[in-house]
């Protein structure tokens, strides 16, 4: 076990198994290699058990890891936290904005998120699904979510924890603003976001002509649930595509870059 | 996941109704009956969802 103040060690991972496999599809070894990659800015992907991923986000930012995720799928939990990690060292936030990472079963996604706990009295936590994080095959619906645009394309573990980390993201602007949190906020500054984005990516050559409704849906179906679940979803595409990414994900990154950095 | 969302991209385009904000709200009444009764199945769902997630503090996924 690695102990605290030591240097993490990278482990062969998955990802690096999966590159090494000559029957793998084109697309898992897409994922894959783009997993690698993220994985020289994202230091939480070298850790190489349950207990370095407790000392990990504790040491470096305070936040819990609940002994219920050890009953989880490794690999796949440390993938989701990797997303997690992106969105905080990308946007320069402060680890406290998440207090924990736990399991919970009450929802039918793989993850969820419980935010506004400044005012609810609750900590901001991201939820592990373990009738999903149990297994790794038990995740392939958000393979299949991307394949059938439920997600967005190229979207899958990493991006979930991107996307979760994003509701917590989008409560914070809310705070920072108006001194609310995004439930009493009625999603006005969710709105702000997306209606300024829409119209900055109506003013290129991709997004001329579009209505809002057509740029939503390329990015994903999941995006027309509502603006805040838009906004995760961006993130998402963002993460995954760079800049392949759907225009409005692209104009969506840049404004959560102008409100955070 | 749900079976609405596993529709094809057409029927988002034809057979649903979006607020300002391009929010899905709706399915159109001409909609083929199975998507109007996906749609109705998941938003049976959702609203138990909603209200448990009310119930145990803000969770959204």
């Amino acid at each position: 076990m690695l102990g605290r103040g030591e240097k993490l060690t990278p482990a062969p991972t998955l990802a690096e198994r999966l590159v090494q496999n000559p029957n793998i599809s084109a697309s898992l070894r897409q994922s894959a290699e783009r997993v690698i990659a993220a994985s020289k800015d994202v230091p939480v992907l070298k850790c190489k058990n349950f207990s370095e991923l407790q000392i990990y986000w504790a040491d470096n930012y305070s936040v819990r890891v609940a002994d219920s995720i050890k009953k989880l799928h490794f690999e796949s939990v440390r993938l989701a936290m990797g997303g997690v990690e992106k969105m905080i060292l990308e946007f320069q936030l402060s680890g406290r904005l998440l207090n924990a990472f736990n399991t919970r079963r009450k929802n039918n996604a793989p993850m969820c998120t419980q935010y506004g706990g400044r005012y609810v009295g609750k900590p901001n936590e991201i939820y592990f699904n373990p009738d999903y994080f149990d297994k790794a095959e038990h995740l392939k619906c958000l393979i299949m979510g991307a394949i059938t645009g439920y997600h967005p394309k190229n979207s899958g573990i990493f991006e979930t924890g991107a996307h979760e980390m994003g509701h917590i993201i989008e409560d914070w602007i809310a705070f920072k603003h108006n001194g609310t949190f995004k439930d009493l906020d009625n999603e006005i500054f969710a709105r702000q976001i997306v209606q300024s984005a829409f119209a900055k990516a109506q003013s290129t050559a991709e997004g001329k002509d579009k209505s809002v409704t057509q740029m939503k849906r390329e990015i994903s179906k999941y995006a027309l649930k509502s603006l805040s679940e838009c906004i995760s979803e961006a993130i998402s595409d963002y993460v995954a595509n760079g800049e392949n990414a759907s225009i409005l994900s692209k104009e969506i990154w840049k404004r959560l870059k102008e409100e955070l950095n | 996941m749900y079976k609405f969302w596993e529709y094809d991209f057409d029927f988002f385009e034809k057979y649903c109704n979006y607020n300002e904000d391009g929010d899905l709200i709706g399915v159109k009444d001409d909609a083929p009956n199975d998507f109007k009764k996906a749609f109705e199945e998941y938003m049976e769902e959702e609203k138990k969802y909603q209200a448990e997630a009310e119930a145990e503090g803000y969770l959204i996924s």
